[in-house]
């Protein structure tokens, strides 16, 4: 019996006595042959040419799992000319028993074994024991995973089932009988599920192709397994098809599975290589390393990264592009990174920002700064074009710096003075600095598709900070337009990415010129100068929840008229029965008024804008106050106005849609 | 002690009385968004409350409490829905706070809210409480 290789010395011929039943009984310490060990044998035979036969083992080692209380009892049993097993029963402690036929024939000792483990699954082993190439094949048909996988902890939670179509085949090579196992596993049917339902499979199926040998104490091989179909999800991502390949070499030792030559075919996306290395026992990574080029960033955003943001409701974003990947990985995590982009193109999912023919070179160190460099070739800012551009910034993982740059904004250009990012304490802090140069506001309006407005505008902002949500101004906002300028201070915009951004700030208007101003909204001409203030302006998703807003001409000597058509755009704001006090035999006569001080107020509560003007009269309240030949004033006298109501008005006397809704 | 129980008792007081000048009801055109967006994300939600999927928590917000009730290509989308839903529950009870003038009532607000939601959750719905899920 020689692939009984080793067999124990203590083999004793026991005699009748020891057993009321059986004529024979042997007992080996321990008995081995390829990939089966056994401990404690018992062989209690009525005879060596036939009768009852009970073999037992205290514990077998097969393939590497422990089975106890391993028994064997045939019906019918010989050694003698040739072993059999007739109506045999094999059990385990958790398996069987299990119906058995087995017989062991010839010189070349051909091994015939069928295990049945229900009435549709059959076990069959057979092959030479003997001879000069020994080998075994193991075929069945739907076995169990379950019982494939047998008790793997890491698994145990997953409760994995399906059906697996197994084809193996077990060599002995050479003097030495080296073992080599050459399988096709096919699953069908597979489904696996966490308690929480988070990480779960469907009707998968894939075939594992494995050839494995022994080398010393190891087990060195490859494998391929073919995803071929099924749903899978794991965590937020959601995969279904098929389509993936993934195959290594592996090298299995007492402590450690390495895995080399590692290559992860994703489909359509691309394909990633590497090696690693896990701990044995633990099935727990200590080192990695993957690396992919030429990803499709399009494909690897839908499947991966997007439902990743959408299962934390983040807003998702389109990705289209090539990127190749480098990482390595230790038993603390991502230990290095980079990714480096070609021709990428970035925007939000309605298009309203974007960045193309995007290149990147992007490292990242979990110990260390690294300098990241992007360059963009075009892009938009909601409708305005955004130039040429190259961006370094200095990233560690906590801090990432951006160095000074200038960002070309229609004819100008936006310059970024400071943009920094920091950890504290856990939490991220930022802090800006930028100046936006003079815009020519022809150009701007064009871009935004607003009515074309004349001049230009530029804007400072000497420091934002950015902490626990709320983007805050240190300073003031400078905004120099219609030739004079509009102010911002305590400028507050909280979580502006939430669900309701938030924005709190007063502001000051200077000097601005109002025939430009009101000829670009097709107000009506007005010559002369505005001063303005808005206190407490309070926005709830960007649309105005309260305000105090005083608009007045401001001080100093410049002309000053009002055209007819501007007088009607006005009355028309009051609405009708609102009609301001205007001597209407004039409004025929004249196409221009002089006017000596306009001013107009309206305190936004709950919806209502409470308006007010220069004084009293009459029961109205005075928004313009005539002066010169021919002069007019203009009186309103409805206070309670509907904000919407006044926005719509608004909208039909400009002929345009109103800017703040 | 009874000292110490008095104070408690009037801090629930005046917790109740400071409470009952806070309007639950008010209305600004964020809340108004929120509402709407709650209302129509509801229909989509529905089914998976009454399949036990989902839950209302303890806190105002709602939970995926078994995602193995739903179906598993659609395990990811409500995921989805879930964040969304509760990013505009916070955004309520904040604007709510807000819009009655005592933002640091946002807590109270969430509290309140959870045991009407709770209150009205329909027969069959899993809701939460001391950190244990019950079938209404």
């Amino acid at each position: 019996m020689r692939p009984l290789r080793r067999c124990a010395a203590a083999l004793i011929l026991l005699g009748a006595h020891s057993s009321p039943q059986a004529a024979i009984e042997l007992r080996f310490e321990s008995l081995s042959a390829a990939a089966v060990e056994l401990s404690d044998v018992r062989i209690a035979a009525a005879g060596l040419g036939g009768g009852r036969a009970s073999i037992t083992a205290s514990r077998a080692l097969v393939a590497g799992r422990t089975l106890q209380h391993v028994k064997l009892e045939c019906d019918d049993f010989s050694v003698l000319p040739d072993v059999h097993c007739r109506g045999g029963r094999l059990s385990a402690e958790g398996f069987g028993p299990w119906p058995v036929e087995l017989s062991l024939r010839g010189p070349q000792r051909a091994l015939r074994a069928d295990v049945r483990l229900n009435a549709e699954v059959t076990v069959t082993v057979s092959g030479d024991l003997a001879g000069s190439l020994p080998q075994l094949r193991l075929v069945s048909s739907g076995l169990p995973l379950e019982f494939l996988l047998g008790e793997i902890p890491a698994l145990k939670p997953y409760v994995p089932v399906g059906k697996v179509d197994v084809d193996a085949t077990l060599v002995l090579k050479g003097a030495e009988r080296s073992p080599r196992l050459r399988a096709t596993l096919a699953l069908r049917d597979g489904r696996f599920g966490s308690a929480d339902g988070l990480r779960a499979a469907d009707s998968l199926s894939a075939v594992l192709d494995i050839d494995v040998q022994r080398d010393g104490p190891d087990w060195r091989g490859a494998l391929v397994t073919d995803w071929r179909g099924g749903e899978l999800l794991w965590d937020s991502v959601y995969l279904t098809g098929g389509g993936s390949v993934l195959s290594a070499d592996f090298r299995l030792s007492p402590s450690a599975l390495d895995l080399t030559a590692l290559a992860l075919d994703l489909a359509g996306i691309g394909r990633l290589t590497g090696d690693a290395t896990l701990d044995r026992a633990s099935v727990a990574l200590r080192a990695a390393r993957v690396q992919g080029v030429e990803l499709d960033l399009k494909l690897l955003n839908e499947r991966f990264v997007q439902p990743l943001f959408a299962a934390r409701g983040w807003p998702a974003f389109v990705m289209q592009g090539y990127a190749d990947v480098a990482a390595r990985l230790d038993p603390a995590g991502l230990h290095s990174a980079k990714l480096i982009v070609r021709g990428g193109h970035v925007s939000d999912a309605a298009g309203r920002y974007s960045l193309q023919q995007l290149d990147a070179d992007l490292p990242w160190q979990r110990d260390a700064a690294a300098r990241m460099h992007i360059t963009a070739g075009e892009g938009r800012f909601g409708r305005a074009p955004v130039g040429r551009f190259a961006l370094d910034a200095d990233v560690a993982p906590d801090h990432v710096a951006v160095q000074p740059v200038r960002i070309p904004l229609l004819d100008a250009g936006l310059q970024l003075n400071l943009l920094r990012f920091e950890r504290v304490d856990g939490r991220w802090t930022g802090d800006l600095s930028a100046d936006l140069e003079p815009l020519s506001m022809p150009e701007l309006t064009q871009a935004l598709g607003w009515p074309r407005m004349a001049g230009s505008v530029g804007a400072s902002v000497p420091h934002v900070r950015w902490r626990d949500g709320v983007l805050s101004l240190d300073g003031q906002l400078m905004i120099q337009v219609f030739g004079g300028y509009i102010a911002a201070s305590g400028l507050k915009v909280i979580e502006p990415f939430g669900t309701t951004p938030r924005v709190l700030s007063d502001l000051q208007m200077r000097y601005v010129d109002l025939d430009a101003l009101t000829e670009t909204f097709k107000f009506g001409r007005i010559t002369g100068r505005l001063d303005g203030d808005v206190t407490g302006l309070e926005l709830s998703r960007w649309k105005p929840l309260a305000f105090d807003a005083r608009v007045r001409s401001s001080e100093g000597d410049y002309p000053r008229s009002i055209s007819q058509r501007a007088v009607d755009s006005i009355t028309a704001l009051g609405g009708a029965g609102a009609t301001a006090a205007i001597q209407r035999t004039f409004l025929g006569v004249f196409e221009r008024f002089g006017y000596r001080r306009i001013g107009v107020s309206c305190r936004l509560r709950n919806g209502v804008c409470e308006m007010d003007g220069l004084g009293n009269r009459n029961g109205g309240f005075v928004l313009i106050e005539g002066g010169g030949v021919p002069a007019l004033s203009v009186v309103g006298y409805n206070r309670r106005v509907d904000w919407q109501v006044l926005l719509e008005r608004l909208a039909r006397v400009t002929e345009t849609k109103p800017v703040l809704q | 002690m009874k000292t110490v129980h008095r104070i408690v008792l009037l801090c629930v007081m005046y917790a109740g009385a400071v409470w009952a000048q806070g309007n639950l009801e008010i209305n600004t055109p964020a809340i108004s968004q929120l509402r709407d967006a709650m209302q129509a994300r509801h229909a989509q939600l529905a089914p998976h409350y009454a399949s036990g999927a989902l839950g209302l928590t303890a806190d105002g917000r709602i939970a995926l409490r078994d995602a193995n009730a739903v179906p598993l290509s659609q395990r990811q989308a409500v995921q989805g829905l879930v964040a969304q839903e509760n990013g505009d529950r916070d955004a309520l009870y904040r604007e709510i706070a807000r819009a009655n003038g005592h933002p640091e009532w946002e807590a109270d607000i969430r509290s309140t809210f959870a045991q009407r939601w709770i209150g009205r959750a329909q027969s069959g719905w899993y809701v939460q409480s001391g950190g244990q899920w019950s079938r209404k």
